[in-house]
């Protein structure tokens, strides 16, 4: 096994100096789309995966390290293949937000509460669309892994419901409740919670709301 | 003695079938849909050692409905440590401490080394959970069961004044290869096992007993074996992850000290999930050999349960149906079966923290007084 894990590394290490040596800024590009791709299929194995036995965990429960010690566990258990393992780690590890740390969970009352949380009161969460923010919309749902497990515009995975058309299906009441914090109203959701700051949400709204135009 | 033999290593040939079923495949199955280098892409947090704590635990209530007046407060607590070695090594042990009728229990529910192989082998040793079913290795944590309790064809937790178990089945020692492909859609496991195997609990001679029931067995899971030969299983997955799901399962070994007295159990097992709604079941049966003046006959004991769940918000109603049927021997010798009712509701605070309650309408045939229970707990996994 070793060997193979030489050969691997010996083969990975001469591709990444032939991307160097030619075209730098492409090979970065290169990995940085092969990255979001495995996060991406990250997320569609977790949907498909990991609320079989037991309700789906929340990214956010635990450290990057520590999910490297719980998926491991978790593939002896549920018989994970080693390349869904990979996918798996990718996508917890880029959405629990601070690698090295566990992150406490959110907890319902910032969001839907809220009286004395400055930027959640309710008038807020019904405030319009910042449409400036869709391009950063649009990054943000690539980054968060969202379309791993939801299609929009064509493109994504079909672990949760549609995003086409969300926008006019919800209030924006519900959509900046469900994007902090996707058990409010469904406690054990298959959505992570992925600790969107407000800006965030923002976003997504704003690239949803370009969308449908 | 020679008759003996040959069935000894015809089990020993079948238990390495087994295991060699298991290990065989994998370089010719290895072919993932989705080819994933085996380097992490970007800087990927991967320690060469790791420490950690998890577990489950319960604090609940249980209560008699009719005749005696009995009830109990009950607690549970599982802590489990995880060592991790580098990226192919495990080593995961779960302790039980369960009160019991005023008494503590203790138990050492697993403590097993799993071995990485390949990235679609693993091979385990030790004292595990056994792939006998599914209740018992993926389900029986009480933050995972539905139900504030086990379903009486495995027996477990709250088992206070409840029904006899028909096949106790958890952990037990020994060794275990898994090979798991995944040709998308699917996902195709094989588990296959070699352990010491079940022991007879207390003394047993039929011609003594009063009245009629099967000798009760045990998975003592004790370094010392008592008798030699050994249990080898086997269970099969085949999933369409996350809707559907079948497992067929296998084991055979002797369950007396002699290790003349066979015991074959298999167990079908199916699962259906679509959105909210949640409905799983499993059948089993026990093929027991008895001895009598006339020779070893075999009894055969089977039973089934069924669970549907719904979720509508936190709340989560469950339905869980189990029937353990009469089997007869002769007609004078019937092993009486049960008939268990349960109806309960969840409430999720969160994926791991529940409080569930539920009443179990048991019936037991022959049986004039009706064994019902409330049961509740608040379960947790952390
Ligand atoms: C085949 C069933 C099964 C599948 C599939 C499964 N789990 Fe688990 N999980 C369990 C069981 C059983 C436990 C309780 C641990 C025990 O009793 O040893 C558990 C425990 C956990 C825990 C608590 C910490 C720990 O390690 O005990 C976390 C977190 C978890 N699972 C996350 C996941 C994630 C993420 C996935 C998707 C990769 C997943 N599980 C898939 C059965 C499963
Ligand atoms: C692991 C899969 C997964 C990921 C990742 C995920 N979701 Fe979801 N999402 C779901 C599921 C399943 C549901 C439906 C269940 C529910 O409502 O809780 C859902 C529901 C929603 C809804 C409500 C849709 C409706 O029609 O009611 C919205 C909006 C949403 N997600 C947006 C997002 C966004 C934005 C992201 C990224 C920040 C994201 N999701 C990431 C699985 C996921």
């Amino acid at each position: 096994m070793k060997a193979i894990n030489r050969v691997r590394a010996s083969r990975s290490l001469g591709c990444f100096l032939a991307g160097v040596s030619l075209l730098l800024p492409t090979s970065a590009g290169a990995q940085d789309s092969n990255e979001a791709e495995l996060i991406m299929s990250g997320a569609a194995v977790y949907g498909k995966m990991c609320g079989r036995c037991h309700n789906p965990r929340s990214p956010i429960e635990r450290s990057d390290r520590e999910w490297v010690t719980i998926i491991a566990h978790m593939r002896v258990r549920g018989n994970l293949t080693g390349g869904q393992v990979r996918q798996i780690l990718a996508f917890l590890q880029a959405t629990n937000t601070d690698p090295g740390q566990p992150t406490p969970i959110a907890s319902s009352a910032d969001v839907v509460e809220g009286a004395g949380t400055p930027g959640a009161v309710n008038g807020e969460l019904e405030a319009p669309i910042r449409l400036d923010l869709a391009e950063r919309g649009g990054q943000v749902l690539r980054e968060k892994a969202c379309l791993g497990c939801h299609v929009l515009g064509g493109e994504g995975g079909n672990v949760g419901p549609k995003l086409d058309g969300v926008i006019d299906r919800r209030d924006l009441g519900y959509l900046r409740r469900k994007l902090r914090d996707p058990t409010f109203d469904n406690s054990t959701s298959m959505m992570p919670n992925l600790a969107l700051s407000q800006e965030e949400v923002e976003a997504i709204l704003a690239h949803l709301a370009k969308k449908r135009e | 003695m020679t008759a003996m033999g040959i069935k000894q290593s015809a089990r020993w040939w079948s238990g390495i079938f087994c295991l060699a079923l298991a290990l065989a495949p994998t370089d010719l199955l290895a072919q993932e849909t989705e080819a994933v280098e085996e380097e992490p892409v970007g800087e990927r947090v991967v320690p060469t050692n790791a420490f950690l704590v998890s577990g489950y635990g319960t604090v609940g209530y249980v209560a008699r409905l009719e005749g005696e007046d009995e009830n109990a407060f009950t607690a549970s607590f599982s802590p489990i440590l995880l060592f991790q070695f580098q990226d192919r090594i495990l080593f995961e042990a779960e302790f039980e401490f369960e009160l019991t009728e005023g008494v503590t229990e203790t138990g050492l529910e697993y403590a097993q080394l799993d071995y990485v192989a390949t990235d679609n082998l693993t091979v385990t040793a030790g004292k595990f959970l056994v792939p006998f079913g599914v209740f018992g290795e993926r389900l029986h944590p009480t933050w995972i069961n539905k139900f504030p309790s086990s379903p009486p064809i495995y027996g477990h937790h709250v088992a206070e004044f409840g029904v006899e178990p028909l096949f106790p089945i958890l952990s037990d020692v020994g060794i275990m290869g898994r090979v798991t492909i995944a040709p998308e859609p699917w996902q195709i496991s094989l588990n296959g096992y070699v352990t010491q195997g079940p022991a007879l609990e207390g003394e047993f001679d039929l011609e003594d007993e009063e009245e009629f029931h099967a000798p009760e067995f045990e998975f003592p899971a004790s370094s010392a074996d008592n008798n030699t030969g050994k249990m080898p299983g086997a269970r099969i997955d085949v999933a369409l992850p996350p809707w559907f799901e079948v497992n067929g399962s296998f084991l055979n070994g002797d369950y007396d000290d002699e290790g003349v007295l066979d015991l074959t159990g298999w167990n079908i097992a199916a699962e259906f999930r679509h959105s909210n709604f949640e409905a799983r079941g499993e059948y089993l049966q026990v093929r027991q050999e008895l001895e009598t003046e006339e020779g070893f006959p075999t009894l055969r004991r089977h039973g089934f349960y069924a669970q549907a769940a719904y979720r509508f918000g936190p709340w989560e109603p469950v339905f869980r149906w189990t029937k353990i049927f009469d089997d007869k021997l002769e007609d004078d010798k019937v092993a009486e079966g049960a008939r268990q009712i349960g109806i309960g509701i969840d409430y999720w605070f969160s994926p791991s923290v529940a409080v569930m309650a539920g009443f179990e309408l048991n019936d037991e045939s022959g049986v004039e007084l009706d064994n019902d229970r409330f049961v509740i707990h608040v379960g947790f996994g952390y």
